[in-house]
């Protein structure tokens, strides 16, 4: 009977590891393709798109970054999500602070409020919005792509964070506040150090919004000295023959400075509340 | 958290490096130009050939040139907010037509005939991008057409010729199958359906014939006459047939599609002029040919259009105006630049290039497709591709529904009958494109 | 006895200065996305090409709308689209945030590797995966060299029975990885004490879940469902790259059609009114679950 269990045991065991790295290869599978094919030569890829490299090529790279003008498109992108991180993550954290945890008039309706403005299709302002930049002198600056990327953040991120932070005990603030703090002090001394892995999740959500944002991005900024990473692959595309290499090399140097901030911040994500940090 | 504070830190050191905007000086004038040319070469090419020599000219001028990929979409966004950039190269007539209509851009004729570039290009291009009221709504930029392309050394291994009409070009996709090809040629529609215009446009021309198709939007003809209702049926009977793929265009992407003829797995491929250019750059060696001709009577035809149109907006002052037509005049009035170019790797524009260009250093397919394409130019020998000749709606119902039709889910009759619906709405109202 | 005291603190502080907590992103929202986006409402009433002379046409784009058979078939599709993404992903992102989240080791790869395809951007995953479903080159090549011939015949993107569940397959796999890290943000907010006590008093690990995990977790769960519900209305990308609606309209989403009309059919105005209906729809849901909720089935 016992080692009937104890195989089960093992069973559902290996079971689980077979599934965890299924999904892993599954999920890798066609990343592992795009590195591939940055590193190898367009003609290959044209004629098998799919593959090994036949012939290894490092040339995609210095030429990609070069012709596409990536120094300068890095800049512009860190420059718009710092702001645009910065920017979102303080109105939010206050203001889904007050949604999770203070009882006042009009909660409900800002909750909802909201919400519906994660349902507002972004082709409802994309020209309108557009239309005003140029009207206040924002029309292709990263300024304008700033305002527009924090506006389009908050409500989403706003209401995760909300989520959360519902989470929090009210009680470690109650008794904050009972030792002489304010509401603010309450919530910047005791609920956002609580609350650090969500907001960094939170601001990772962020910045990579901002990151890979296309549409506002090419619309807005027309001078190619200001444009961000996300519309730089166009460079190698045309209407009839694109250099596929170079596309798929920049969608591996695009994405790498969200892998690595991943993996830099790891620590700080696993950590959490699970750190014991919960003073009851 | 210290790790966190290094890295937000070390983001504004190198966020401090920025410069806020690009700031142009003061005095000088700044041109800025919304264009199609996005590829590697595009940048180079037009810098090279037609800004630099433009401001070697005029060294007060700031060009700010600003490449986009879907032109017409973005011209559009930043014109509908009432901004827009002072010149543009859209898409084509059709395009350019809409944007002078609705009060954007301005009517060029004045400019052609000051400049002479009437002179120069192409009639029936000048033609095409004229509006009713005789205004010039966009000067013609390139010209794109419907050509046959094989892959030499099979050709040349079994003893193939390209097929100069239907029969042949039957016979040739059995003798590809049974050479073991996985099909004799295939157009990836999948991502895009507007590809299946290609197909629609190379059949207008070549199966229904350039008197027919001039009928058909003319009003004398409709699409339910043999004639023009042949062009579909065709297509669909190629498909069916698996002389285009194996039932499956849809299901293929155009890359994946001319993928598999570089691979070996086609042996044809029915594409534009702009493939001449992709051969070259993929190591291909491409017999170039007229499509077939599809009907009994109609002679090989090419399939042309305006690929590209330069509309100057409304809103530039004259002086401004003045200095954007000098650039445009760079492109129409120096052929040596024009030559240099192409031998770039440029699109052909909608002149006429000089005999002394083509023997010089210009690549040998090129100088084979232009010699093919002029000479049935000369000839007459050329037919209307959809998206410049026919009305937006029509043409845009026409690609749109084709995966329908061809799978049976839109019987022709219906089709060809929605259509006309249009049409008839189009040549009520004298909409119709300019016809050739 | 403790409450007494924070009453009487609380009252020192003025209660409306949680509105300062709270109005700055409501404007910032309301001053450049929700009233830009009223234009949208106003232009479904004009005859509009997007930049010349708009006409006043009254609701005659909505009659048009309700009698338009493309429309109809793209609702029906992002409904099916909302029925997929609020259970698989819901469904595997928590049963995978449960496993993941007692990885000591390798927590930080799984995460990485599951989140991972969230972070690129669709414009290449989505041509990596075209090729994969490509008739020539992908898995079919791999299902008849198993020798099963008719999953090998299959076209994964062009048959309309199936193309618009292909896509949603891809989607799947860049998507349920960002569900995923919702989830384990949630798990991770789990007082571990309460599990201990639980084990102390002799809890089975079902009894765990269905106490402490699940209560824990709901609000992120009612979060998660509410945002993909709503996120479903507006889904884009993946269809417009890989088959751009088609074969036909099989895989019609309404934003592709909004799109459509937009920008290859010059239809500004009819475009808007879709665009309306769409945000509406979205909004009709949330009340809908409102109201589920106020029936007392608690999400």
């Amino acid at each position: 009977m016992k080692s009937k269990k104890n195989v089960g045991k093992i069973l559902a065991k290996g079971g689980k590891w077979f599934v965890l790295w299924t999904l892993a290869v599954f999920e890798l599978f066609p990343l592992v393709q795009l590195l591939f094919n940055s590193f190898r030569p367009d003609q290959e890829i044209k004629a098998q798109p799919l593959g090994l490299p036949r012939q290894w090529t490092l040339a995609n790279y210095p030429e990609t970054w070069v012709m596409g003008g990536y120094g300068k498109a890095f800049l512009n992108s860190l420059w718009i999500s710092f702001w645009t991180i910065l920017i979102t993550v303080f109105l939010i954290s206050i203001a889904a602070y007050a949604l999770a945890k203070i009882d006042f008039k009009g909660k409900n309706f800002f909750t909802s409020y909201f919400l519906f403005g994660m349902a507002i299709p972004s082709f409802a302002y994309l020209i309108p919005t557009y239309y005003i930049f140029n009207r206040i002198g924002l029309g292709n600056s990263l300024t304008g792509l700033i305002i527009t990327y924090t506006a389009h953040n908050i409500p989403f991120k706003l209401l995760l964070l909300r989520t959360f932070l519902l989470g929090i005990p009210r009680e470690l603030e109650e008794s904050a506040k009972v030792d002489g703090c304010t509401e603010f002090q309450a919530f910047l001394h005791v609920t956002l150090p609580l609350a650090k892995s969500i907001v960094m999740t939170v601001a990772v959500l962020i910045f990579l919004s901002c990151w890979n944002e296309f549409t506002f991005a090419s619309t807005f900024i027309t001078s190619t000295s200001l444009r961000p990473v996300s519309t730089r692959f166009v460079k190698f595309t045309t209407e009839y023959s694109s250099d596929f290499a170079k596309i798929f090399t920049s969608g591996v140097i695009s994405i790498a400075p969200i892998v690595a901030l991943y993996l830099l911040l790891q620590d700080s994500f696993i950590e959490g509340l699970t750190s014991g940090s919960v003073k009851g | 958290m210290k790790k966190l504070f290094a890295l937000l830190l070390a983001a504004v050191l190198l966020v401090g490096l920025l410069p806020l905007s690009s700031f142009a000086e003061e005095e000088k004038i700044v041109i800025t130009w919304m264009d199609d040319r996005t590829g590697d070469d595009g940048e180079y090419i037009r810098y090279e050939f037609v800004i630099k020599p433009f401001l070697e000219k005029h060294p007060n001028v700031i060009v700010d040139w600003q490449p986009s990929k879907d032109i017409t979409k973005q011209v559009k966004i930043a014109l509908g907010a009432g901004a827009g950039p002072d010149l543009m190269s859209i898409d084509g007539p059709s395009d350019a037509l809409e944007l002078y209509e609705s009060g954007r851009t301005i009517d060029l004729r004045p400019a052609i005939e000051k400049y002479g570039w009437d002179k120069t290009i192409y009639k029936w291009a000048l033609d095409v991008a004229t509006a009713p009221d005789g205004a010039v709504t966009g000067v013609p930029a390139q010209y794109e057409g419907m050509l046959f392309y094989g892959n030499k050394p099979v050709f040349e291994e079994h003893g193939w010729a390209m097929p100069t009409n239907y029969e042949e070009l039957k016979a040739l996709a059995q003798e590809i199958r049974d050479a073991g090809f996985v099909a004799p040629m295939i157009l990836g529609t999948q991502n895009i359906p507007r590809r299946n215009e290609w197909w629609y446009s190379t059949l207008f021309g070549n199966y229904a014939g350039r008197e027919a198709t001039k009928d058909l939007l003319e009003g004398r003809k409709t699409f339910f006459d043999p004639e023009i209702a042949g062009v579909f049926t065709t297509y669909k009977e190629m498909w069916d047939d698996g002389i285009i793929g194996n039932q499956d265009t849809f299901a293929v992407t155009l890359e994946d599609g001319r993928a598999m003829y570089y691979a070996g797995m086609t042996a044809m491929v029915m594409e534009g002029d702009w493939f001449v250019i992709n051969g070259m750059n993929n190591g291909m060696d491409q017999l170039i040919a007229l499509p077939p001709s599809f009907r009994e009577g109609i002679p090989q035809t090419y399939s042309i259009s305006v690929g590209g149109c330069y509309a100057v907006n409304a809103s530039c002052s004259p002086e401004k105006q003045e200095l954007i037509l000098e650039l445009l005049d760079v492109i129409y009035s120096r052929p040596d630049l024009y030559a240099a170019a192409l031998e770039a790797g440029d699109q052909v524009n909608c002149i006429p290039l000089d005999e002394q260009y083509l023997t010089g250093k210009l690549a040998e397919p090129v100088v084979e497709k232009i010699r093919l394409t002029d000479e049935a130019m000369a000839d007459g020998r050329i037919g209307h591709c959809t998206w410049t000749f026919f009305p937006q709606d029509v043409r845009v119902y026409m690609y749109e529904k084709a995966d329908a039709y061809l799978i049976g889910d839109l019987s022709l009759d219906e089709y060809l009958g929605e259509m006309q619906k249009m049409l008839d709405v189009h040549l009520a109202n004298g909409t119709v494109p300019p016809v050739m | 006895m403790q409450t007494a005291s924070i009453v009487k603190k609380e009252k020192k502080e003025k209660k409306w200065l949680v509105y300062f907590y709270v109005l700055p992103a409501f404007l910032m929202h309301l001053l450049f996305i929700a009233l830009p986006a009223l234009t949208t409402f106003y232009y479904s009433f004009f005859d509009w090409n997007g930049i010349g002379a708009k006409t006043f046409i009254g609701l005659q784009n909505y009659r048009e709308m309700f009698g338009d058979s493309d429309f109809y078939v793209a609702l029906v599709n992002n409904f099916k689209w909302i029925l997929v993404f609020i259970t698989v992903p819901v469904f595997l992102g928590l049963l995978m945030a449960a496993w993941v989240s007692k990885l000591k080791k390798t927590q930080m790869f799984f995460r990485t590797v599951y989140f991972l395809p969230y972070i690129i951007a669709a414009s290449m995953a989505g041509r990596i995966w075209c090729t994969y479903l490509n008739p020539y080159f992908g898995i079919n090549n791999v299902f008849k060299a198993l020798g099963w011939t008719s999953l090998g015949k299959t076209l994964w993107l062009g048959n309309k029975n199936i193309a618009l569940y292909s896509v949603m397959f891809v989607d799947l796999w860049h998507f349920w990885g960002f569900v995923m890290v919702m989830f384990l943000g949630a798990l991770q907010q789990v007082d571990p004490t309460l599990y201990e006590s639980a084990r102390v008093e002799g809890a089975s690990k079902g009894q765990e879940f269905r106490y402490i995990t699940v209560p824990s977790i709901m609000p992120t769960l009612t979060f998660v469902i509410i945002t993909i519900i709503m996120w479903s209305f507006l889904t884009f990308d993946y269809v417009w790259v890989m088959t751009g609606g088609g074969p036909g309209n099989a895989s019609e989403l309404i934003s592709t059609l909004v799109y459509r009309m937009a920008y290859s059919h010059y239809r500004t105005g009819y475009a808007s009114t879709i665009c309306v209906f769409q945000t509406v729809l979205s909004v009709l849901a949330y009340a809908a679950m409102q109201l589920v909720k106020k029936r007392g089935w608690d999400v």
